[in-house]
Parts: structure tokens; sequence; C-alpha cells
């Protein structure tokens, strides 16, 4: 037998919560749910193309991993599971959703940059740009340079080898730099 | 809608080698919904759909009156199909037998017809009056004595 994993209270607690969910508790379950959902949704909303779509990723997700809850080891990371869980039902909508339809960003959101007229130009150029990308590109940018996540676990999440994650990343990059490079606010 | 980054510690928008402002623009693109009243509405669509999911495992797991057949092995499939056989069988003399009382019904209602259309009945009053007029007188002993001279 191999040395105990110390576990924090937060892991503690959400084992616990594990634990009362595969007992049929359900409010139990939903704790989980508060706990993933903004991640869950962070995972499917770089994957698939809209908003729409990334909520009815973390909900499908969701049903799928309390359908399997019971097959679920407590001992392993919960997040980490949930997550491949709702990376796979957004490949699956992505997949569904073969016409591309017109990704543009909501006027409601809001933008970190100061400069009104260049985060609109960026903000255009930027959405050509991803729209040129390919989804598995666009997924692993966002996850890795977003998200934070690192080459593995993006491999992990999509169903793809470390090596291949690395690779999309660099011509991600490269490929937003060619299309952003000429903007008003470097020259 | 406001938007917020889903930052829970991970290094994200610092990656050596990425562009902060590309960063920054992705960042708000694909920014998850910020407000706790959006996130409370999410939970309340999950559980929905949990219990609904729940419902119908319940109702999978009830059994049906045809489910049973599932269960049927080659030697109850023989039984099933000899007393079904039966059943079949007896209904189908059942029916021969009352068809054959119809026909015979109908046949004999036939005949009465038949002989009814080719004697009418005498409905001329008349005739009848008259006919009575014309008995002899000794009517009686005769029907009562026919052999008589």
């Amino acid at each position: 037998m191999g040395p105990e994993r110390v576990l924090s209270p937060e892991q503690l607690e959400e084992r616990e919560l594990v634990l009362a969910a595969q007992a049929g508790d359900s409010t139990a379950f939903a704790g989980l749910v508060r706990r993933h959902q903004r991640r869950a949704y962070a995972v499917a909303r770089a994957i698939v193309l809209s908003h729409d779509d990334a909520e009815d990723a973390v909900q499908e997700g969701f049903l799928h991993a309390f359908r399997a809850l019971e097959r679920f080891r407590p001992e392993q990371a919960f997040g980490a599971w949930l997550h491949r869980i709702v990376a796979n039902a957004a490949l699956d909508i992505a997949r569904r959703r073969k016409v591309r339809d017109a990704d543009e960003l909501p006027e409601t959101l809001s933008s970190p940059h100061k400069d009104p007229a260049e985060s609109d130009e960026l903000r255009a150029r930027l959405s050509r740009a991803l729209d040129t990308l390919g989804e598995r590109q666009r997924a692993v940018i966002v996850l890795h340079d977003v998200e934070g996540y690192k080459h593995a676990e993006i491999g992990a999440l999509l169903g793809i080898p470390e090596g291949t994650a690395r690779s999309d990343l660099h011509h991600a990059r490269a490929h937003l730099r060619r299309q952003l490079s000429n903007l008003r606010s470097e020259s | 809608m406001t938007v917020t980054r889903n930052d829970d510690g991970r290094s994200a928008g610092r990656s050596p080698g990425a562009d902060p402002r590309v960063t920054a623009a992705l960042a708000a693109r694909y920014a998850a919904p910020a407000g706790d009243r959006y996130w409370d509405g999410l939970e309340q669509s999950i559980m929905q759909r949990l219990a609904v999911a729940a419902t119908g495992v319940v109702r999978e797991l009830r059994p049906s009156w045809w489910s049973g057949f599932a269960e049927l092995r080659g030697r109850d499939w023989r039984a099933v199909a000899s007393v079904a056989a039966t059943i079949a069988l007896v209904a189908a003399g059942a029916a021969f037998v009352r068809g054959q009382a119809a026909s015979a019904k109908a046949r004999e209602l036939a005949a009465r017809a038949a002989v009814e259309t080719a004697m009418p009945l005498p409905i001329d009053g008349t005739t009848l009056t008259g006919g009575r007029r014309h008995l002899p007188a000794d009517a009686p002993e005769r029907y009562l004595n026919p052999l008589d001279p």
C-alpha cells in the first residue's frame, strides 16, 4: 500500500460531497455542481463556438457525470474527471455544429482594454483570425493561455497527445500573430 | 451581461510566448458570465435535468407487462405457443359451429319465404265470406262422416 495522499480541507470536503452524492444525496451533488460549474463552463466555452452551446455542454456533462457517479473512485480528483466529461460533451456539440455560424462577440461583454478604438479593432481582427483557426487549435490556445491549463491537461481534456497540444498551441499563436501583426497600436 | 475570468489560481494569461493583448482579448471573448444569479440559475437547471433523468431511470426500472417476454426461454416459448394454438383451435371451432347454425336458420327462412310466395294467403274478406255462403246444408254431417254417400 502506498502512502496516503494528504488532502486539503477543501479536498476532504469535496470527497465527502462525492461520497454523499454516490449514496444518493442530491443536495451533495448540487454542492459539487456549485463548486465546479464555472470551471466546467470555461472548458466547454473553449471548445464550442457560443455561450449557449457551452451552457448545453455543461448541463450535458453534469448529467453524464451524475449517471456515471457510481463508477467514480473517490480517491481521484473529481474536477479532472468532471472536466473530461464536460470536454467530451462540448466536443460532441462542436461536431454536431458543422455549419460555423458567425461567432460575434456580444456587445454586452466588457473589455479589459482602455482604448475603445483599439479594443474594437482588436476584437474585430481577433474574431476574423479565430474564424480561420482550426477548432482544435482555438480550443488549445484558449485552454492554455486563457484558462491556464498545461499541455498534458489539455491533451487529456481533448483526447489528443501532449505533443499535439503543444504543437497546436505553437501554430495557433503564430497564426494569430500573423493576423494581428499590423494593428494600429503597434505602428 | 457582465463577464469575469474563471481564475482559480492557475497561471492564466501569463504563459511565456503568449501575447498579453491577444490573451486579454481572448479572455474577454471567452469569459464566463459573472454574477451569482446566472450561476444559481444554471445550477437549478442542471438539478432539474437530473431530477427528470432520475424519474426516467425509475420509469425504466418499473416492470411492464411485456417485460416478462424477455425472460422466456425456448422451452417456455414452446409452452406459450401450444397454449396459444389450443385457444386458436377452440375459437375456430366455436366460429364454425356458430356459422353452421346461422346458415341453417337462413336456409329455413328462405324455404318458408318461398312457400309463402308460391301460396299467398287469402286476405280478401269477400272471398272468405262468399265461400261460406255456398256451403251445403249438410256440411257438418259430411265433415263428421266423409264416407257416407
